[in-house]
């Protein structure tokens, strides 16, 4: 990887720690990084490592953004550590953090000034408008709400230009509705981009929103590391997820309304009817006379609950979404009442949770022809 | 105000001008000094802490004394002194300046110190994530946060220095105009059973003393900085 330059971050890091030890490597593209796991699992400790805000004289490792050296410490030799401040990064911390003494305005121009590629506040206009900043300019951190400050996190994060974006959980301090206006202005932002950002989270919505790779980190270790897609449909990382393992795939939206008020939905071959109310706010406000052909591919996230498995197409009920596949893999637990099937559908892994007594009475095997049936879903952009 | 006569005069003036080097003086030397007590590690910051804050249990005659054995032309730092052709510090202003800077000393820094340990550490990472530096930090974080400390440390080392009496007794001696301070014309006062003067010059110090308090108490800490934690 040291041959072509390209954006990216490679991050390699061994340190002992009292309750466990932080062993890792990874590569991380241009792009949304996500790194998700349990709590304590070494995300933070990882991002501030990322942006040398801890300094320890026990790390071993060394961080390369776009193949240039922040930091290298080999065992027992002279290390060579870049300052945080010297560094060119955007941090998001959990909790919305702005300078106290200073307005939302003077926040966003202290970080400015202090960038490497500087510019005037006027070209923030775009980011500001976005973000909806414009009425909270001139007011003090303390007074503003969670929602509002985070907003202003995010926006000093972008202003900077940064060559790395760190976010650590920048929505947990928030309440749902700004979760999902801030999600949605992330998704817009992201695309603008093209630096590796990494993205410490626990929520599997916002993986199925953003994540174009997924890290799953247990202890201080990689667990799992890939395309975001790849990860989720693998059964073994579903298996720990449980009830909450999901996968999404690719589909196309072809009609917006129709007289039934449902969008159809293309999904390889099949063709899938959702309730309008599954689209995001973006999407919800797309004209209907759009082309279809135009129509832009949408991630659609699948519950491994929110499905069933049939041998037969449904002939008399009420399921009416069905897509044929074959299943391709099969996660088997004596001591849980669930297994996991995951199903090829068109190429794209669908994930289904059913129950070992239903599994074994379809007589399913790998191979198997079977139907799924999708009870709902969610469009995430 | 009708006793008070030049004499008296010029102790006010004399004491004003010593009080205010003194507090100059103080906060320059305290702000980074606090500054580094808040953000060392070092096993050097018990002892320098406890050398700072000793003053404070001291009896101002102990100062006083040594700060005299020091100073003398015998004294190791007198002699010194003597052979750099510096004038002795021993009964002239300037050694009254040095000595309440030390005198001083823990009654500045303790209020900036607690003012800047209150500094949360997450605002500190964050603008070293922006590209502030360790510099930078300290002048455009740390400083301003502790505004309110710093302020509360200049009015308590003003009036601290007013008040100070043994120290001065001890290496100042008594000459009019150099280093005869209030406290020294009070007294002078009593000794001569001069209890009219005494009283004008004592009530007008309480007065003063209250007033400053009763200003950094009830308005200063409120206005300076409303959001401040703690």
């Amino acid at each position: 990887m040291n041959t072509c330059v390209k954006a990216g971050l490679s991050v390699s890091l061994r340190w002992p720690r009292k309750n466990f030890d932080i062993d890792l490597e990874l590569t991380l593209p241009a792009g949304v990084n996500v790194l998700f796991g349990p709590s304590g699992s070494g995300k933070t400790t990882i991002l501030r490592y990322l942006a040398g805000l801890d300094r320890d004289a026990n790390y071993v490792g060394q961080v390369r953004v776009n193949d240039i050296c922040w930091f290298k410490a080999v065992k027992g030799y002279k290390k060579y550590q870049l300052a945080c401040h010297k560094r060119s990064i955007g941090y998001v911390f959990q909790t919305p953090s702005l300078l106290p003494h200073l307005t939302v305005k003077q926040n966003l121009a202290y970080a400015i000034r202090r960038s490497a590629e500087s510019q005037p506040l006027v070209a923030l206009e775009p980011l500001i408008a976005l973000l909806k900043l414009a009425p909270l300019l001139h007011h003090m951190p303390h007074q503003l709400s969670g929602g509002e400050a985070q907003r202003v996190s995010l926006a000093r994060a972008f202003i900077v230009k940064p060559k790395l974006l760190l976010l650590d959980e920048p929505l947990s301090a928030l309440d749902a509705l700004h979760k999902q206006e801030l999600l949605d202005f992330m998704v817009s932002l992201f695309a603008t981009l093209n630096i590796p950002v990494v993205y410490v989270t626990h929520s599997l919505e916002e993986v199925a929103r953003l994540a174009q790779t997924l890290t799953i980190l247990d202890r201080g270790k990689v667990k799992h590391s890939g395309q975001a897609q790849g990860v989720l449909s693998n059964l073994a990382v579903a298996a720990t997820l449980g009830r909450n393992a999901c996968v999404y795939v690719e589909a196309t939206i072809r009609e917006y309304d129709n007289p039934w008020c449902l969008i159809k939905v293309a999904l390889g071959d099949a063709e899938l009817y959702f309730p309008r109310s599954v689209l995001p706010p973006r999407l919800a406000q797309h004209n209907t006379l759009l082309s279809h052909s135009n129509n832009p591919p949408v991630r659609l996230k699948i519950n491994a609950s929110d499905v069933s498995l049939a041998l037969q197409p449904p002939q008399q009920s009420s399921i009416q979404n069905c897509i044929q596949g074959i299943i391709d893999r099969v996660w088997l637990d004596e001591l849980d009442a669930h297994c996991l099937v995951s199903v090829d559908v068109g190429g794209q892994i669908i994930i289904v949770r059913i129950t070992r007594k239903s599994f074994s009475e379809l007589a399913l095997a790998c191979g198997t022809s079977v139907f799924v049936l999708i009870k709902s879903v969610v469009i995430t952009g | 105000m009708l006793n008070i006569s030049p004499d008296d005069w010029a102790a006010i003036v004399l004491t004003i001008k010593l009080a205010s080097t003194v507090t100059a003086i103080l906060i320059v030397l305290s702000t980074p000094l606090a500054w580094w007590l808040v953000q060392t590690q070092s096993w050097f910051k018990a002892p320098v802490i406890a050398v700072v804050a000793m003053p404070v249990i001291l009896p101002p005659t102990v100062l006083g004394f040594y700060f005299l054995v020091l100073l003398s032309p015998t004294g190791w730092l007198g002699s010194v002194l003597m052979t750099l052709n510096v004038p002795s510090l021993l009964f002239s202003f300037t050694g009254l300046v040095v000595t309440s800077v030390i005198y001083s000393l823990p009654f500045v820094v303790q209020p900036i110190y607690l003012a800047m340990k209150g500094i949360p550490q997450a605002t500190l990472e964050v603008a070293a994530t922006v590209g502030a530096g360790p510099v930078d930090r300290f002048f455009s974080i740390v400083l301003p946060l502790s505004r309110p400390g710093i302020i509360a440390a200049a009015v308590l080392g003003f009036i601290h220095t007013v008040g100070e009496f043994g120290v001065v007794l001890m290496i100042g001696g008594n000459i009019p105009q150099q280093t005869k301070v209030l406290s020294i014309q009070i007294y002078d006062h009593v000794e001569a059973l001069n209890y009219g003067a005494a009283h004008v010059l004592s009530g007008s110090l309480v007065l003063f003393s209250f007033v400053v308090l009763l200003v950094l108490y009830s308005v200063l800490w409120r206005r300076i900085n409303p959001s401040t934690v703690e």
